[in-house]
């Protein structure tokens, strides 16, 4: 036998452990947009398909071919489950929200209080995106829900928008989760928000029920996600964890 | 657990903390709505939320720093009496607010704690952390009630800065201090308050 081919019996061997069939590059996972880089490092056989989990969830109940949808709150997947449309979802990961400015800091923001005064560019999500919602929710609790108004605010409908936004220097400020500050930590400084004021961010992933959808090899993503080595990848990336059980 | 001079308590000690005060939590629902016969309901506005999900952040933190109180030594019976009718009235305090916010209240098991470990570990050492917290509740409740939009909302503010009054009377007494403060509160605005309570509190980290 030659190398090439024990490797392929190999990885079929391995495959077959793990309950991953043969065809597990033909299953489709979309996710949130602040998963798109941690995602991949799990498991590199789906197809993916990364954007604001509220986009997602209105492909999915237009039909599109999702086997797994993993979103950034649990409004999406929970309306998914309750349209019959999904497994019952399991959270596994939690996230923080920060603000993010560019290198140099040109809008000279300090804190979130720097805000108050207006006159800054703040790139936030539109309010039916994941992390739209939870700054709103963040703002109203630190009495700072007028920012939005008095400021030149940008909508955008994914939160990796609004990191490209900050760190091309569109934005003096914006509003995304702890993850994505790490991944443009290259272009951009994070400044930390109040921890009293965070909303509970809480990802929560299910199996996509239709017709054809590949149910088994779901599942298995899933169990990869939730193992320890998905876990560890995700704590890496600065995502939180839900205690395991 | 001792670190570095600050006395944390993982996921698992603040939900034990907190196993009691949800018990109460639940107990209170129960009870209120006889107790608050004929009084509006509280309906924020707008930012009205924001005083309450601060100061219920901040009862919760003054529960569990009620239990470790209560586990610590060299405390009187008595006084034990009394740190416990803290706690209860920390707990009440809670009740109320979280009722109002309704599934946005904070739970225990959303943070770690945080104490800063107390010089020596005597028991004024640890009542003065008690006592700073209590006097930082009470002057966010003032500012509420000057800020409150919804007038129910602010009624509240004004009844649980009643109560919180005596909590910090209460403390200072324990502490070996005259029982009123001279001169008039003064109201704490959120931007001053807020690191004041993050400094308790740190994300919830379990293990991979």
């Amino acid at each position: 036998m030659t190398r090439p081919n024990v490797l392929s019996l190999v990885a079929a061997v391995v495959a077959a452990v793990l309950g991953v069939p043969a065809s597990a590059s033909a299953y489709n996972v979309y996710a949130a947009a602040s998963l798109s880089t941690a995602f991949p490092e799990i498991s590199g056989s789906p197809r993916y398909s990364f954007a604001g989990s509220n986009t997602l969830q209105a492909q999915i109940e237009r039909g599109a071919p999702a086997d797994v949808f993993a979103s950034a709150s649990p409004t999406e997947a929970q309306t998914l489950f309750a349209g019959g449309r999904c497994a019952r979802p399991v959270t596994f990961a939690t996230n923080v929200l920060v603000m993010i400015v560019p290198n140099g800091n040109p809008g000279k923001i300090r804190s979130v209080y720097s805000l108050r005064g207006g006159g800054k560019r703040v790139a936030v999500g539109t309010a039916g995106v994941p992390v739209g919602a939870y700054t709103r929710k963040l703002l109203a609790r630190l009495r700072l829900s007028s920012v939005l108004r008095n400021n030149t605010v940008s909508q955008e409908t994914n939160v990796n928008s609004v990191t490209a936004k900050v760190a091309l220097g569109s934005a003096d400020v914006g509003f995304v989760y702890r993850t994505d500050g790490r991944a443009a930590a290259d272009r951009t400084r994070t400044i930390q928000l109040p921890r009293y004021a965070q909303p509970p961010v809480r990802y929560q992933m299910c199996a996509v029920r239709r017709d054809g959808a590949e149910t088994r090899t779901a599942n298995s993503f899933i169990r990869q996600v939730t193992s320890k080595a998905g876990r560890a990848v995700l704590r890496r990336y600065g995502f939180g964890l839900p205690p395991k059980g | 657990m001792h670190e570095g001079g600050v006395q944390t308590f993982g996921r698992a000690a603040f939900l034990r903390a907190g196993m009691v005060g949800a018990a109460t939590v639940a107990g209170t629902a129960l009870v209120a709505p006889s107790a608050r016969a004929g009084l509006p309901a509280p309906v924020p506005v707008d930012d009205d939320v924001g005083y309450l999900q601060f100061t219920a952040t901040g009862e919760l933190v003054a529960v569990s720093l009620g239990t470790t109180l209560l586990q610590a030594p060299g405390f009187t019976a008595a006084q034990r009496q009394r740190l416990q009718a803290l706690r209860a009235g920390s707990k009440r305090h809670l009740a109320r607010l979280s009722l109002v916010l309704g599934a946005d209240a904070p739970q225990f098991g959303d943070f770690d704690l945080q104490v800063p470990a107390p010089p020596g570990g005597t028991p004024k050492a640890r009542l003065a952390t008690s006592l700073d917290l209590a006097g930082l509740l009470a002057g966010v409740y003032l500012a509420a009630v000057s800020d409150t939009v919804d007038a129910a909302t602010r009624g509240l503010h004004g009844r649980l800065l009643w109560s919180q009054a005596q909590q910090v009377s209460t403390l200072r007494v324990l502490s070996g201090l005259p029982s009123v403060a001279g001169g008039l509160p003064v109201p704490i605005p959120l931007e001053a308050a807020v690191p004041r309570l993050d400094a308790y509190l740190a994300d919830a980290e379990p293990p991979v």
